[in-house]
């Protein structure tokens, strides 16, 4: 019988808890900087 | 030799005194403060409610209200809906307010096809009833008996559904919040049934803000209780407030919001829900153990308010582009617009409504176009009637 394989180290990163909850606080520090940033502000529509 | 000074000048005197040998002046109110031991205590109160308010705190606001500014104003969800959808609004009057409205609506997965609600509301009391064509009907009353206290009653009666009853009171202070409630309480079973929530949301400076909140559920008197702690902080910088909140099934909450411009608010949300997944056997199809679950999702939006219309608009995580769009085309016309894309799954919804106004009065008539203010004033520059 064939041994199972193994996901790659890649995959394994990809499917850990620790690799979600890093994307989403990335987000939100991303997200934080976006919304202060200047950026937002040129948003604004000059009317 | 010095003059006499006649007797009722004597307090005009300068006599030198040293206050811990001037005698102790009998303080009012009998019992309660010249007792030593309560007189202590009293002390004790009054001079850390002094010291309270010389921080300059402010109230918090409630934790259900924690981060209202992102999830009920910026963001869409509480406002969207799918199909087609018509509001026929009456009000009848303004002080006291009293209003109806109809409801219709078709091709929608949450709408009823037709809901009627009213709506009485005074400085410190407020009632709203909703019933649909299942006969399903939500109630609502409030009681503010001063500043600082709140009732609040909720009722549910839903078609096939058991009835909800939930009791409320609020306490705001002047640095810190108090809530209590109870879902379904009752003790006629031989002890407590029901859900009971208390929460506590206490400013800390002027800008930052703890909260504690801890649940009490139990089902029936032959289940075991459960219960639940939840921790929240909140921080308000004046035009920009983050809040996190610790939730006790394993979720993460965080939030930010800033007020961009007057008219111009932009909002985050990132979600963390951590829970455990049974492993089975790939063979035998049991269970041979447990794997932790992390999953995620953060939202960004915005809301741009415009003299004539509201937008909102969001993106998320998942993929998920959703806006919505009120716009008033005539003073008691307003067109509604709906819209979420999945990117994810390749779907998407749409939803379309036009909203009325209309007067049960002369005057309410003219407000509701523009002509006259609250006063019944004429609005300067208003074509005049």
């Amino acid at each position: 019988m064939a041994a199972k394989d193994q996901p790659s180290t890649i995959t394994q990163i990809y499917n850990s808890p620790a690799f979600t909850a890093a994307v989403q606080v990335g987000l939100f520090v991303a997200g934080v900087a976006f919304i202060q940033s200047p950026l937002m502000d040129f948003l604004v529509p000059q009317l | 030799m010095s003059e006499q000074q006649p007797l009722q000048d004597v307090s005009k005197m300068a006599i030198p005194t040293i206050p811990s040998l001037s005698p102790q002046v009998p303080k009012q109110n009998g019992l309660w403060s010249s007792n030593p031991v309560f007189s202590y205590l009293n002390d004790v109160y009054t001079n850390i409610a002094e010291h309270r308010k010389s921080l300059g705190l402010t109230n918090p606001g409630t934790v259900e209200n924690l981060s209202k500014e992102v999830t009920r104003d910026v963001f869409a969800n509480q406002y969207f809906f799918t199909g087609l959808r018509a509001d026929l609004n009456k009000a009848f009057s303004l002080n006291p307010a009293f209003q109806t409205s109809h409801t219709l609506s078709i091709g929608s997965e949450n709408l009823p096809p037709y809901a009627f609600s009213a709506l009485y509301a005074k400085e410190d009391f407020f009632v709203q009833g909703n019933v649909d064509n299942d006969l399903s009907f939500s109630g609502k009353v409030n009681y503010g008996w001063d500043e600082h206290n709140i009732s609040k009653v909720t009722l549910q009666i839903a078609h096939n559904q058991p009835v909800m009853c939930q009791l409320e009171q609020d306490y705001q202070a002047n640095d810190f919040s108090i809530n209590v409630k109870a879902l379904n309480p009752t003790l006629l079973n031989g002890g407590f049934t029901g859900v009971a929530v208390a929460s506590l949301l206490q400013s800390f400076t002027s800008k930052f803000a703890v909260g504690i909140e801890s649940m009490y559920s139990r089902q029936a008197l032959s289940l075991p209780p459960d219960s639940a702690v939840n921790y929240f902080a909140r921080y308000n910088a004046g035009n920009w407030i983050a809040t996190a909140q610790l939730q006790a099934q394993g979720a993460l909450v965080g939030s930010f919001w800033r007020k961009v411009t007057d008219r111009v608010e932009a909002g985050l949300e990132t979600q963390l829900v951590a829970s455990v997944k049974p492993i089975t056997d790939s063979m035998m199809g049991t269970p041979i153990g447990y794997e932790p679950v992390v999953e995620g999702q953060t939202t960004i939006g915005a809301k741009y308010e415009y003299r004539q219309s509201v937008f909102r608009g969001q993106l998320n995580s998942a993929g998920k582009v959703a806006v919505f769009m009120e716009k008033r085309v005539l003073p008691t016309v307003s067109i509604l617009f709906s819209g979420e894309i999945d990117h994810l799954k390749n779907s998407s919804k749409l939803g379309v409504g036009l909203q009325f106004e209309s007067a049960g009065n002369e005057q309410l008539m003219l407000m509701q176009q523009g002509l006259v203010d609250a006063n019944g004033n004429p609005v300067p520059g208003a074509p005049q009637m």
